[in-house]
């Protein structure tokens, strides 16, 4: 601090000095003169009496000298003069540098978001969430409201217990309905304690009040998200009281504003509005108790978690007990199942984002690995053209080291050269992140892209100076102790320097070595992900994607009443072949839940399997999906319930169950199986089919979560307007939320796969680029050293062609060895990487070759030009030159 | 201090006959060095140079503060005067200089055995 002040302090002190000094000498020659003494000798008496002028402005001016901080401003200079001597070589180390630091620091930022930033809630450290999975499968097995009531009655390590069910709606703003006016936005139903136990404040208005959310009769009151009150009202206080709110045609008060920054308890997505849990009721009469919700809690201080964890265990083993025991028609397996799922309390500081971050949290540190080697190789570039620079400055240095600089004077003053390379390269990186982060989220889940916050924070920060140490330590530090090292006898050596020469160069073809492994290795790992996205894309998904187009009304909220209405409707729209409907998800909706479907009566090979997913569909829905019918019939008038009670299977269902039985005229569930439909996928291109069982929509149901699907041979923008027109024409007041085409939505359960394979060549091309760029220098700088060899041999008669080929060779051998690290790296973790690959193995010896192909073939072009370049050498001048 | 002039007196000696005259009366470098010549009744030679180094010296370590004045001669000079860590500094310096002088007196004046 003292020193800073200094800084400033050293101008206003030393003020004029020069005037100060004439000014003495003036009062002194005009007193001398006064005494008598002739002008000319007086002033030379003056300045004898005064002594070197020069001398003493100099030791003035030393007084306030910092000889660090002036020799640093003085090197930082020198480095930028440096710098702009050589504008390709700055180019291209800060480039590459800055591509390496911009690549890392999104990559980082996504991690940051969606791994790592707690929720903006008090003492967020303290909040845990609940998580049970199916001991066989793994699968997440959601609670439900009774168990998260149940569980809060039974457990005593919590202040208290949220429930939490987010969901996509559309609401309206008004006290009137309109049709088609609604907005999409992302809800959560809470239990009415849920701000209070997470510590939220109100920006206005109040919370839920604290009630039983099971027995009371609900709130019609809503809280509102800061940023959805400022978007949508302006920050109006007055909305606070009043029913200005419209949800699935019920009125709703809006009673309170979160507090600015909370943006709900999914990492993912940004929650507008809040409803007590209770208003579930409202729709559902009965349906609360099953209602699938997630539970986060709070422990009470001083309780660690493994002990909340040990508490919450046995309630929760003392719940499924006593529940499984109301249900005494389960058959055993049923009941295996249920009684030993594992229950898991932990951490809930960063929220919750299951689904993304189960699906991606291993790609992206996969990612991170990535980008940090493409880093590493632009580091290992850099810090080899350095090495090859000050290889080359070896005579500067030595004169330097001889006049009498200190060997840490010239190496500080080398580490500043790099290091500010380091700087502006990092401030470009930084430069970078928005155009990079764009990319990346482009081809992530298109809700989590516009959700994740991805604002620079303190750990952002850290992460930058950590890489940027590390960078400084690589590419700055080495190469300046390493090349002051031998310098003592660079003088006496001569210009050949054959002192150093032989151990510098293998440093080079280590740093080669390595930055070609790395980038085989990229180029594979870039090959599989991009096989993988090609061979999902070509998958057989057993519907047809190119002429079925879905529509969703108010986000799926629409029941079957309507879908009655609203089918006709769509069927009249030219170039619609047909229109259906269906039911509890499905074609690639996903739902992820089994339900019982058991064989009436026994059957010789029966599978001991007893659930499997449900599809209600409406008429003409195997026609309008293109989805064919292998044995049997599809469903026809007079199916319905109640009149008839049938079902149509799938085909790994009739194999698991019925093997080579047939199953047509046997029965599942009480229902006669009439047909047995061909495998489609699901919940994603990339599953297999799970066994289904599709049953036709019953006669007076209604059922909450339906599915439009039509089938035509139009694009999308054609069909927009007539669908939406249709529709109010049917007179349905509900919103259409989405028109996508099944094509579409099949792509989009690819997003990982997508992201996998797009950000892999991204980098893999990144590092091949750098690698060649790297074995151009490291072979320009190893030719021009040795002109006179060169010269040499050519005045002895080599050829030109013997001269490449004998750098070829040279500089061939540790691109060799480096590919066959690369190769070496992908095996080592084939294993992690065949998680991710689909159709192929992680040693697919085909994009395992390609990738030596290419990188060989870039390698060896790289190579190529700096070798005939010095085979070009005229022998008289490189002779000269000696 | 290192690369300091070589001067006719010890080290800090100036700076102490400095802070001493400037504490009777501020003055500007030219008058300075003439009561120090006046006062020592011309038995030591300062280098009238010498004196700047000193000076900054002096306020670096903040014992001067200096502003630029107009002197009884019509000069703009800059004019230097004590601060108060100045006056604290310079009656301990004198209290020590007197210490040392008490003691090489006493060495000196050793009678032969």
């Amino acid at each position: 601090m003292k020193r800073l002040r200094d800084l400033f302090r050293r101008r206003a002190e030393l003020g004029d000095l020069n005037a100060e000094i004439r000014s003495h000498l003036d009062e002194k020659i005009a007193s001398l003169i006064g005494a008598g003494m002739p002008r000319a000798e007086a002033e030379q008496a003056a300045r004898r009496a005064f002594g070197n002028v020069t001398h003493v402005e100099d030791a003035a001016r030393d007084v306030w000298r910092r000889p660090r901080v002036d020799d640093l401003v003085a090197d930082v200079g020198f480095a930028f003069r440096f710098l702009r001597r050589s504008p390709v070589f700055a180019a291209v180390a800060v480039s590459s540098l800055a591509l390496g630091i911009g690549a890392n620091l999104a990559v980082f930022t996504v991690i940051n978001a969606m791994l790592l930033r707690p929720l903006p809630v008090d003492h967020s450290g303290a909040l845990v969430v609940f998580s049970r999975r199916d001991a066989d499968t793994g699968r997440t097995n959601s609670l439900t409201f009774g168990e998260y009531t149940d569980l809060r009655t039974r457990t005593s390590s919590f202040v208290g217990l949220v429930a939490h069910a987010g969901g996509d709606g559309s609401l309206q703003v008004g006290a009137t309905l309109v049709p088609n006016a609604g907005e999409r936005i992302r809800y959560a139903r809470v239990s009415s304690n849920f701000f209070e136990v997470l510590g939220v404040g109100m920006a206005a208005g109040r919370g839920f009040l604290p009630v039983d959310d099971s027995s009371v009769d609900p709130e019609r009151s809503v809280v509102l998200s800061y940023d959805f009150w400022q978007r949508r009202f302006g920050g109006d206080p007055s909305v606070v009281g009043q029913p200005v709110i419209v949800f699935r045609d019920v009125p709703f008060t809006v009673i309170g504003v979160a507090a600015r920054g909370f943006r709900g308890i999914e990492a993912d997505e940004r929650t507008d509005a809040w409803w007590p849990v209770g208003t579930v009721k409202i729709l559902f009469a009965d349906r609360l108790a099953g209602w699938n919700v997630t539970v986060m809690g709070r422990l009470k201080p001083g309780i660690p978690l493994a002990q909340a964890r040990a508490d919450a265990q046995v309630a929760h083993a003392a719940l499924v007990v006593d529940e499984a025991a109301a249900h005494p028609n389960w058959n055993d397996a049923r009941r295996r199942r249920f009684l030993t799922q594992r229950f898991d309390v932990s951490s809930g500081r960063t929220g919750i984002a299951e689904a993304l971050r189960a699906g991606f949290t291993q790609p992206l540190y996969a990612l991170m690995a990535s980008v940090a080697a493409v880093l590493l190789i632009a580091c290992a570039n850099v810090g080899a053209l350095l090495l090859a620079r000050t290889a080359a400055r070896r005579r500067e240095l030595a004169v330097r080291l001889a006049l009498g600089s200190g060997r840490a004077r010239i190496v500080q003053q080398l580490v500043t050269e790099n290091a500010l390379l380091i700087a502006i390269a990092t401030m470009g990186g930084v430069a970078l992140v928005p155009l990079a982060l764009r990319t990346i989220l482009g081809y992530a889940p298109a809700a989590a892209a516009t959700a994740l916050d991805t604002a620079p924070d303190l750990r952002t920060l850290a992460f930058v100076v950590a890489m940027a140490f590390t960078m400084a330590l690589i590419v700055a530090l080495l190469p300046a102790i390493r090349s002051t090292r031998a310098l003592e006898g660079a003088l006496s050596a001569g210009t050949r320097g054959r002192g150093g020469a032989p151990r510098r160069s293998r440093v080079h073809h280590w740093l080669l070595g390595s930055q070609v492994a790395l980038s085989v290795a990229l180029l594979v790992v870039a090959g599989l992900f991009v096989r993988t996205l090609q061979n999902l894309r070509g998958v057989d998904a057993g519907f047809d994607r190119k002429t079925v187009v879905l529509v969703t009304l108010n986000s799926g909220a629409a029941t079957t009443a309507i879908a009655r209405k609203v089918v006709p409707a769509l069927e009249t729209i030219p170039g619609v072949q047909s229109a259906t409907f269906y039911a509890n998800l499905g074609l690639l909706g996903g739902g992820s839940a089994m339900s019982d479907c058991i064989i009436d009566g026994t059957l010789p090979g029966a599978s001991a399997e007893v659930t499997c997913a449900m599809m209600q569909v409406g008429p003409r829905f195997f026609e309008t999906t293109s989805t064919s019918i292998v044995a049997g019939r599809a469903f026809a008038t007079g199916d319905e319930p109640p009149a008839a009670q049938v079902a149509i299977i799938n085909e790994t269902m009739a194999q698991q169950y019925f093997g080579r039985w047939s199953p047509l005229g046997q029965r599942i569930q009480g229902k006669l199986i009439v047909g047995v439909a061909r495998d489609t996928k699901y919940t994603s291109l990339r599953e297999p089919a799970p066994r289904m069982m599709y049953t036709p929509v019953g006669g007076g149901w209604t059922v909450a979560d339906v599915r439009f699907a039509l089938h035509s041979h139009r694009t999308i923008a054609e069909l927009t307007g007539p669908i939406k027109r249709a529709i109010v024409d049917a007179g349905v007041t509900q919103s259409v939320t989405a028109i996508e085409s099944l094509g579409a939505i099949a792509d989009a359960t690819l997003a990982r796969e997508r992201l996998l394979a797009k950000l892999a060549s991204w980098f893999g091309l990144l590092a091949l680029v750098l690698a060649c760029i790297g074995l151009y220098g490291t072979m320009s700088f190893a030719v021009a050293r040795r002109t006179n060899e060169i010269g040499t041999r050519l005045a002895l008669g080599a050829t030109r062609a013997r001269i490449i080929g004998g750098l070829m060779i040279e500089f061939g051998t540790p691109v060799a060895i480096g590919s066959a690290g690369g190769i070496a790296v992908t095996l080592a973790v084939s294993r992690l990487l065949s998680r991710f690959l689909f159709g192929l193995g992680a040693t697919d010896p085909t994009t395992i070759g390609g990738a030596v192909l290419v990188l060989g073939l870039a390698a060896a072009a790289a190579a190529f030009l700096p070798a005939r370049r010095a085979s070009g050498t005229d022998p008289l001048i490189a002779l000269r030159a000696e | 201090m290192s690369r300091g002039e070589p001067r006719d007196l010890f080290p800090g000696a100036l700076e102490i006959m400095v802070l001493r005259v400037l504490h009777r009366e501020p003055l500007h470098g030219y008058a300075l060095v003439q009561r120090i010549q006046q006062a020592s009744s011309d038995l030591l030679r300062v280098e009238e140079g010498s004196l700047y180094p000193a000076l900054q010296r002096l306020l670096k370590a903040r014992l001067l503060r200096a502003e630029w004045t107009v002197s009884s001669t019509n000069r703009r000079v800059r004019t230097y005067r004590l601060t108060r860590a100045g006056e604290k500094h310079l009656a301990t310096e004198v209290s020590r200089f007197e210490q040392m002088l008490k003691g090489v007196s006493q060495v000196l004046a050793l009678r032969n055995a």
